[in-house]
């Protein structure tokens, strides 16, 4: 039976709770409320009804009392004198005491925490720098989004990045969609002088004049429209002019270039060309300088081109519009089709494909991964450590601290540290940046332009952590009972038990899978290194040529072998490490329609003693055969393959090079070389040709002594000055040159190195603080066992248990995904090393060393202690 | 209607109704009510604390008294500041309504 006056003498309770409440208002609250029923029921409603309704309409005593408390207060929005203050000032140095003996108590645990989450994002800082570099190549040109190159397309889907000489021109004056077009070529060397100023320049670069209409290098002097007007034009850079001209307006001036023998008037000065610029040069001039005759070939694929768009203008209708273009040219039956390839695009996807890209992908995954194995550690390790301050929140919360207050001061600490950690890391990047670029080998800029973003991206990222590793003492141990915290200890409650597994399958697999890359890539190099060639290329001094060495050839080559250190010498016209070029040739009776394809290089005499490449047949060229001069040729044992069983010497190819004297395009074989690399390992063998043919002899190679070395460079570089004083003796040992080659995976294996060992460091410190856990919350247990008699190490294996089966998960997924990852890599080698599975368990079995040390330490600390101490816990 | 509007007009509105006399918060909150045709509904959480407020100002008295009912309840009445307040109080009104009367009435075509 419901009572009214019991239930407004309840009702009444409540509102007394609140202190804003006074006797009186209560007194007059309620004659309200009774007036409201009266009212009611004088509708005909029942008491009870009229009660619930009443109360309803009443509200909540809260909203009364704040109401009422306004009306008694000078202040408006003051806060009621029973609600404790959002934030005492008095007490932030308290905070900040706490927090910091908290860190002093565990110095070492602090430290590692700390310093971990900093290492985490020291290495996102700096390989997303990288990665922002890569991503910004070529995109300064103000023309990008209307500039492509031109890419030659294979029909087995086969393409390369290069074109024929013939084809821009043709493009630029019969399609009015080309605004511009510009093929570029690195012609060779050559001294420069101005007077007895004089370098050596490493490349001289031809290009079109629409070069500098399309592309963005800001002009210093001249402008883009008379840059290239003239065939001896020179388009300098800012660094370059300074190298001749000092302070000296060059405009107007002349410069000599030794090869080809000319002086040049240059016309303009450009700024120095941006790092991210895969288009470099120091001196341009006219692409006229190849010969008409080598311009108007379209057989050529040798030149890089590129084109602008008129805007607007469909790229996909054009590739189709100029896809017959080489059929229409040519032959009918030719295969290739020309296909355009936004520039932008063109330094991470080379050739249409996937190229620098993957190297971005790979490398911003390891950074993302390695800064979540910091943060994810960070978190842990904080909370593990804010455990032990259950006894301070039981004591702020017994003295009047407020919820919301313990919850401010562990989030406000929290966030703190992680601002420090990441103060640290910003602090410390453009101080490890120099290491970085050196051991990457770029030109980073840390805080260039868009840097904000990343920034930002790490506040961010700071703040959510900061916020995580609070989030424990800040949320869980502030709704504790006052009871529960003032234990004697407070072991953190069990659960999140699937959280910590995932955490070491992640830490684990991913530092598993750099060692494996680390210890692969490392293999494959030193594997390159000693890989046979097929040619000795070790003690080989390559110097670069000059016209009058041309000349006085001969004499030098006396001269200098004259020398005990100097074994022998040679020419030829490419390095016989990076050939790349074809010519196609035919014979009598060859079998297929389509001419044959063949790698080609002019050499000299000698050349095959000097690289020690063993002749299989036939002979060597030599001075004693007079023909050796004009129509002899060697060919390497897979261009013999190509006349089936047969025997090669003797016999005619026709070599169908529109560059050389018609009268020398038939050649005779007489010997075949042993198979060997004319390039890079990542291509294989193919059928190569050798000719003596004076004109393009660029360099000169000297074979030396390997124990005179340091008497023998002194004695080529007096006898080149005496033989050549106009020139500068520059050379380079052709075992550089081969290492150069490799600079890419070289530099690739070192951050491979460098990952590995921060991931293995990130992963240590977190597989610490999760051994720290569990030996904390199995403290009892531990403490058991040893009083029944386990030894240490039973009770370490006993904890290592445990997290086993994970750490097998761990593996799977490790060896799973550096295996698709190395086979990728190692297919872009022609020879490679095999992907040895004793590598796997390798790999897995020294991280395990890791663990087991890491685990062992916590485990044997916490079983060591007197087991009385640990059992007389409660 | 908003919060602000109705804030503004509880003190004249109260000061009113008790110029008719000593009344108490229940019956001004159903006077209100009625008044307005229901659309002005004022919460206890509203009136008290302006009841409170004009007392504490020396606008209106309080005074507890025992009802026919046989139970205490708390009457107010105007004090002479609360009937010169009034007098203020509704020249501002009565001026801003003259306002509004003028705004909205449609202007008369002009002769000639």
């Amino acid at each position: 039976m419901f009572d009214l006056e019991k239930a407004v003498a309840d009702w009444r309770k409540t509102l007394m709770s609140n202190p804003s409440l006074e006797p009186g208002f209560i007194a007059e609250i309620e004659s309200h409320l009774r007036d409201r029923i009266d009212g009611l029921v004088a509708r005909g409603r029942t008491p009870e009804q009229a009660f619930g309704e009443s109360i309803k309409i009443l509200g909540d005593s809260g909203v009364i009392g704040s109401e009422f408390h306004k009306v008694y207060t000078i202040r408006r929005g003051s806060r009621p004198s029973w609600q404790a203050p959002r934030f005492v000032p008095a007490l932030a140095w308290n905070y900040f005491r706490t927090g910091a003996r908290a860190i002093r108590r565990n110095k070492s645990f602090s430290t590692i925490n700390i310093v971990g989450l900093a290492l985490g994002m020291l290495c996102f800082l700096l390989i997303m720098a990288w990665v922002r570099n890569e991503l910004s190549f070529d995109r300064f040109h103000e023309n990008r989004e209307n500039l492509y190159m031109i890419l030659s397309r294979a029909p087995e889907g086969r393409s390369w990045s290069t074109t024929t000489y013939a084809l821009p021109p043709v493009l630029g004056a019969e399609y009015p969609e080309v605004v511009d077009f510009a093929r570029v070529w690195p012609w060779h060397g050559s001294v420069v002088k101005k007077g007895n100023i004089r370098f050596y320049e490493e490349t001289i670069t031809l290009t079109d004049p629409g070069f500098f209409r399309m592309f963005t290098f800001p002009f210093v002097r001249g402008n883009p429209e008379t840059a290239l007007r003239e065939k001896n034009s020179l388009v300098l850079t800012e660094d370059t002019a300074r190298r001749y001209f000092g302070a000296e307006d060059p405009v107007g001036k002349t410069l000599y270039l030794a090869d080809p023998g000319l002086d040049f008037q240059v016309t303009a000065v450009v700024k120095n060309v941006p790092p991210n610029s895969s288009l470099r040069f120091d001196m341009v001039t006219r692409v006229e300088w190849l010969g008409e005759d080598r311009l108007a070939r379209w057989e050529e694929f040798v030149a890089y081109a590129y084109v602008r768009l008129r805007p607007g203008v469909s790229v996909d209708g054009f590739n189709q519009k100029i896809s017959g273009i080489f059929q229409e040219r040519i032959n009918p039956d030719y295969k290739p089709k020309p296909i355009l390839q936004p520039f932008s695009e063109s330094y991470l996807y080379w050739a249409g494909r996937p190229g620098n890209i993957l190297r971005v992908i790979l490398f911003s995954s390891i950074a993302a991964l390695i800064l979540l194995m910091a943060c994810v550690n960070f978190l842990n390790l904080s909370t593990i450590q804010s455990a032990q301050r259950t006894r301070e929140v039981g004591l702020r919360k017994s003295i009047g601290a407020g919820r919301g207050q313990i919850i401010r001061q562990f989030l406000g600490e929290s966030l703190s540290t992680s601002f420090v950690a990441m103060a640290l890391a910003v602090g410390a990047a453009p101080l490890l940046l120099p290491a970085f670029n050196s051991l990457a080998g770029t030109n980073l800029v840390l805080f260039g332009p868009n840097m904000g973003g990343l920034i930002l991206l790490l506040i961010l990222t700071a703040s959510v952590v900061g916020l995580a590793a609070g989030s424990y003492p800040a949320f869980y141990l502030s709704s504790l009972k006052l009871v529960q915290l003032l234990r004697r200890r407070f072991t953190p409650a069990a659960g999140g038990g699937v959280f910590r597994k995932i955490l070491i399958v992640i830490q684990f697999s991913t530092s598993v899978a750099l060692i494996l890359c680390a210890i692969i890539v490392a293999r494959q190099l030193r594997f390159l290194r000693a890989f046979d060639l097929g040619f000795n290329r070790d003690q080989i001094v390559t110097v670069y040529s000059n016209p009058q060495l041309s000349t006085r050839f001969d004499s030098f080559k006396e001269q200098l072998l004259g020398h005990p250190g100097v074994l022998h010498v040679t020419r030829a016209a490419q390095r016989p490490l990076d050939v790349g070029q074809v010519i196609v040739v035919d014979w009598e009776g060859n079998p297929d329609p389509d001419p044959t394809r063949i790698g080609y290089t002019m050499i000299d005499f000698d050349f095959f003693e000097t690289f020690e490449m063993p002749i299989v047949r036939g002979r060597a060229l030599s001075a004693a055969f007079p023909q050796d001069e004009t129509e002899s040729c060697i060919i390497n044992e897979t261009a013999a393959k190509m006349f089936g069983g047969e025997d090669p010497i003797g016999r005619m190819l026709y070599w169908s090079q529109g560059a050389i004297d018609p009268k020398l395009r038939n050649v005779r074989i007489v010997g075949v070389v042993k198979d060997f690399y004319d390039r890079s390992l990542r291509e294989g063998i193919r059928p190569f040709i050798f000719r003596k043919y004076l004109p393009w002899l660029q360099f000169a190679f000297i074979k030396v002594d390997k124990n005179r070395i340091s008497e023998v460079l002194p004695a080529i570089r007096e006898t080149f000055e005496k033989f050549f004083p106009d020139h500068l003796f520059g050379y380079e040992f052709l075992d550089d040159a081969f290492n150069r080659q490799y600079r890419n995976e070289t530099q690739q294996g070192r951050l491979f190195n460098v990952f590995s060992l921060l991931a293995i460091v990130i992963a240590a410190l977190g597989l610490f603080g999760l051994a720290a856990f569990t030996a904390q919350k199995k403290i009892k247990e531990l403490g058991i066992r040893k009083v029944l008699g386990a030894s240490v190490s039973e009770l370490v294996i006993l904890m290592v248990k445990e997290y086993l089966v994970w750490i097998a998960v761990a593996n799977a997924a490790a060896w799973t995904a550096a295996f698709f990852f190395l086979r990728q890599w190692l297919n872009q080698f022609a020879q490679r090393v095999p992907l040895d599975p004793l590598v796997f368990p390798l790999a897995s079995a020294a991280m395990l060393v890791v663990v087991l040390s890491v685990v062992g330490v916590q485990t044997v600390r916490a079983a060591r202690a007197n087991p009385v101490d640990a059992l007389r816990v409660e | 209607m908003s919060k602000t509007l109705i804030a503004a007009t509880a003190k004249p509105m109260v000061l009113s109704l008790l110029l008719k006399g000593e009344s108490y918060g229940y019956r001004i909150l159903m006077e209100v009510t009625e008044l307005s045709g229901g659309t002005i509904d004022w919460s206890e959480a509203l009136l008290y604390p302006v009841l409170h407020r004009m007392e504490k100002d020396g606008l209106i008295r309080a005074r507890w008294r025992m009802t026919d009912e046989n139970r205490m309840r708390k009457y107010y009445s105007l004090t002479n500041a609360g009937r010169r307040e009034l007098e203020v109080e509704k020249q501002h009104w009565l001026r801003i309504h003259g306002a509004f009367v003028r705004l909205w009435t449609p202007a008369e075509p002009v002769e000639g």
